[in-house]
């Protein structure tokens, strides 16, 4: 390890060096010996004399306000020998965390367990009021970025790395040549910052964009769902002044991305300022002050409610409803997971089950039959009345019919004479004839076929419009078979989430005993344990094994050594087994709360999919009926029409039946 | 009505870190059973695996065990970047006897470093149309959330030559490193067929040295990392560690 280099301050006074805190690409932030108050940045390589006037203007500008709220150089720190600048002496800050820890909700919820909407709120406040102080000097931020701005579990806000400023004093400026994407507003997007003169609009983008982080769940501005052509980077989203939000998104071709919260769940003039930072336009100098942010916010923070049902949830009033809720009941993440404190475990949620069951129950299988009956017309249908002289022509028929049957009676008296028969023959043929003619002139006959064939075709006509019918209703049933196994497979695995929480939960505690054990047993080293047998030479041979502590010991690895049998083995498996008794494990405390935490909220999560799935297929179910109702619906004008004109055949039909002699002697059609 | 929501957004939603996917398509075919060092003693046995035949050992380590070993530090090297750990998401994919997507997309802290055992042929070709496909999904999804993506990475390794048809996969790479839909690196593990890696993979394949397997996962984590923590869009100008620690150039 490289030796730290002996340093003294501008007053020739020794600053004893103690340990490495941080390092980075151009320093090293080490801690000093005996003082917890301040730390010293160490170049890598010799600060050029731009960079040494930078830092004696930045000390000169210290003052008591500053350096509550910045890492600000407040003495420079010369090589002992040489007198040459090497670093600078700055406030020390103890537990400040990135910003990123709390915008991000996963990382907000490893570190700051605690915090809930409010907090960020009050949070951007401060951020914002930081910004405000910083600015009034003449000094900008320049590389505003998610990890050069530390903030405490009080939600007090630090800037670092205070040595990439731009600084501005008496027409002097220094300049700060660094930058992150996603906080360069899109009129700096892909140009080069060396030699550029930042101005105030410029952070003031960082700010609004850290502040737009904070509020809404991390996400950033212009990481909406674009919805035009081509896959555009980040940078060119950015570049094209698409904002992911507002009332004029979509002419940009952008909507806010699913799961966060939008501008309906904060108070107007507060998203005025958001459209004033991050719309077109904004490059024209239009970016809010910090000290309009300032006052929106503390609006936004005076207005603010805690939620009825989960009270980790604050919401701004004028929103109505509890915006993470809403998120949450929409199969969305539980931003805010146990922030109220509660106790972090998993378990289904009945009751929202119950009454999916209790939906699914009512949701049977209906029987759509289709009833003739409640399509016949209210009036049953006037026969139609048998066309004129088919009375006459009946009674001729009839007539004829009964001398053919005279004449056949003849026949057998061709006993008596041969003449006699021949006659009843020859008679009988002729008034067939003569009947035959009688019966296809006769109109009765014609009416007859004309009713049966419409009959028949009215029929026909029917039978379509019930096949019609009874493949809708077909399609409902399998779409109810359908649905409803899904929602019972997914109600299964909604319960099955718990005992697999169980099995992770266990998992877990066992992970936690391995490693617990293992560590136990790397503390024993070989090297001083007192083993019988084992002597200072064995020890340094096991050692050219990389056999080291306990742990590095199994039956296997110590065999292929040379020169260790069954005896020597054994020790050593006895003292390892030894050390491991000694071992003690607490299963209760083990697992630490935040990884508890953190697998219960994936359970929760997967659990709220699961309801929010099951949700949208029963509802799906409940439609069913009444869409193939509906689709039935449709059929019915075409129903009438048809069973009116069967009915109306049927009694057309009827009346001839009536009048039976001659419908049966017309034959089947 | 709401819209079908595919299930493990939730994951993506509640991070809004942009993203780092990194495919790790791994051999696991019977070959990577072999045992490299600690080797035990004979038992006489023999077995054919793979096309190969192999004496049969008491124990030892495996290539397969190596590579576990070095997917532990992968994610432990990981593990210890906080902000990197938000934004690389593995997934790893074996081909052995079949294709198998062990584990699919995850973040450093929901991915847990798997067992992998070695069996079987190797089906190159339908592991890299796998691993395309499950990239081109994983993008469709960022952007159906909203989320910005650096260029994913495929990092393949193998200790053979296909025994399918890998044509139509190295077109399929040609085409995406084309569109810059994702860049691919092959390793090749002693053993390993380099002329046809060659053909495969527009980089030039890596040679393994000395099964360094741990050197080689920890140059994956740590370049991920820059990656990770580049511009998005200009991931391709971020300079990599050279791989001269573990790979023959």
């Amino acid at each position: 390890m490289k030796s730290l280099p002996s340093l003294i301050d501008k007053n020739g006074q020794p600053i004893p060096l103690d340990r490495e805190l941080a390092s980075g690409g151009e320093g090293v932030v080490l801690t000093i010996l005996n003082n917890n108050k301040l730390v010293a940045k160490l170049y890598h390589r010799q600060p050029s004399d731009q960079t040494a006037e930078k830092l004696a203007t930045m000390v000169s500008l210290a003052n008591p306000e500053l350096l509550k709220l910045a890492a600000w150089p407040i003495g420079l720190l010369y090589h002992a020998q040489s007198r040459q600048v090497a670093g600078f002496l700055m406030p020390r800050l103890n537990e400040f965390q990135p910003i990123q820890q709390l915008y991000n909700p996963i990382q907000r919820l490893r570190c700051f367990p605690r915090a809930g909407w409010n907090f960020q709120v009050r949070a951007a406040i401060n951020l914002a009021s930081a910004f405000e102080e910083i600015h009034k000097i003449g000094c900008l931020i320049g590389d505003v970025n998610q990890s050069n701005i530390q903030v405490s579990i009080h939600a007090v806000i630090r800037f670092i790395d205070c040595d990439s400023f731009q600084v501005q004093v008496n027409g002097k400026a220094f300049l700060c040549e660094v930058g992150v994407a996603h906080y360069l507003p899109p009129e700096l997007q892909n140009k080069s910052l060396h030699g550029l003169l930042r101005n105030e609009n410029h952070d003031r983008f960082g700010l609004a964009v850290l502040i737009y982080q904070l509020l809404f769940a991390g996400r950033h501005p212009y990481a909406g769902v674009y919805h035009g052509a081509g896959d555009p980077s980040f940078e060119q989203l950015i570049a094209d002044f698409r904002f992911a939000q507002g009332p004029l998104a979509h002419t940009w071709k952008m909507s806010p991305p699913p799961h966060t919260p939008t501008f309906v769940d904060i108070p107007p003039d507060l998203g005025n300022l958001f459209r004033r930072a991050f719309e077109r336009g904004s490059e024209k100098n239009t970016r809010p002050s910090p000290t309009e942010w300032l006052m929106s916010l503390k609006r936004l923070e005076q207005s603010l409610v805690v939620c009825a049902i989960d009270t980790g949830h604050t919401y701004w009033r004028g929103a109505h409803s509890c915006v993470w809720c809403r998120l949450g009941a929409h199969g969305g993440p539980e931003y805010y997971f146990g922030v109220a404190g509660d106790v972090a475990t998993f378990a289904v949620d009945e009751v929202k089950l119950h009454e999916v069951l209790r939906r699914l129950r009512e949701c049977g299988l209906f029987d759509f039959r289709l009833a003739r009956h409640r399509f016949v017309p209210p009036q049953s249908p006037k026969a139609t009345p048998l066309p004129q002289g088919a009375q006459e022509s009946q009674s001729a028929i009839f007539i004829l019919t009964v001398v053919i049957c005279l004449c056949l009676f003849a026949v057998p008296f061709g006993i008596i004479h041969w003449a006699i028969c021949l006659g009843g023959v020859l008679c009988a043929s002729v008034f067939g004839i003569w009947l035959a003619i009688a019966f296809w002139t006769a109109p009765y006959y014609w009416e007859i076929r004309r009713r049966r064939v419409a009959l028949k075709d009215a029929t026909i006509a029917f039978e379509k419009i019930e096949a019609t019918w009874k493949s809708i209703v077909s399609r409902y049933q399998r779409a109810h078979y359908d649905t409803s196994k899904s929602v019972q497979t997914l109600i299964t695995q909604c319960y099955e989430l718990a005992s697999q929480y169980q099995i992770e939960l266990k998992e877990l505690t066992i992970k936690a005993e391995e490693m617990g054990r293992l560590r136990h047993l790397r503390l024993h080293l070989i090297a001083d344990a007192d083993i019988p047998q084992i002597g200072t030479r064995r020890k340094q041979i096991l050692a050219s094994s990389r056999m080291f502590t306990a742990a590095d010991i199994n039956d296997q690895n110590v065999r292929n050594i040379k020169g260790f049998a069954d005896v020597l083995t054994s020790q050593l498996l006895y003292w390892k087994n030894q050390v491991q008794q000694q071992f003690h494990f607490d299963p209760a405390t083990a697992v630490s709360v935040t990884d508890k935490r953190s697998l219960t909220a994936k359970f929760r999560n997967q659990h709220q999919q699961l309801l929010a799935s099951v949700n949208h297929e029963i509802t799906k179910l409940e439609s069913l009926a009444p869409e193939c109702q509906a689709s039935l619906n449709k059929l019915t004008p075409d129903l009438q029409r048809v069973v009116a004109r069967c009915e109306q055949a049927e009694a057309d039909m009827k009346i001839i039946c009536n009048n039976n002699y001659f419908y049966y002697l017309s034959g089947k059609y | 009505m709401a819209e079908q929501r595919p299930f493990g957004d939730v994951a993506l939603a509640i991070n809004p870190e942009p993203r780092c996917p990194c495919v790790l398509l791994i051999d696991t075919s019977g070959s990577m059973g072999e045992v490299v060092s600690n080797i035990g003693a004979d038992t006489g046995r023999t077995l054919q695996q793979d096309g190969k035949n192999y004496q049969i050992v008491s124990g030892g380590t495996s290539l397969i065990d190596l590579v576990n070993e070095g997917l532990h530090s992968f994610h432990t090297d990981l593990m210890n970047d906080p902000l990197a750990a938000q934004r690389i998401e593995v997934s790893v994919i074996t081909f052995g006897g079949s294709v198998q997507t062990i584990i699919p997309f995850a973040t450093a802290h929901d991915f847990i470093p798997p067992k992998l055992i070695a069996s079987g042929e190797t089906p190159m070709g339908a592991a890299i149309i796998r691993a395309i496909e499950a990239v081109a999904e994983r993008k469709r999804l960022y952007r159906q959330h909203g989320l910005h993506y650096y260029r994913p990475w495929i990092f393949f390794m193998t200790d053979g030559k296909p025994t399918d048809a890998w044509q139509t996969a190295a077109q399929m790479i040609r085409d995406g490193e084309e569109n810059k839909a994702f860049a691919f690196f092959a390793v090749g593990i002693e053993g390993a067929d380099f002329s046809i890696l060659k053909q495969i993979s527009i980089r030039k394949p890596l040679h393994l040295k000395e099964y360094n397997f741990r050197e080689m996962f920890v140059w994956l984590s740590r370049s991920q990392r820059k990656v990770s923590q580049s511009k998005p869009g200009q991931e391709n100008q971020v300079q990599l560690a050279s791989p001269s620690g573990w790979a023959s150039l």
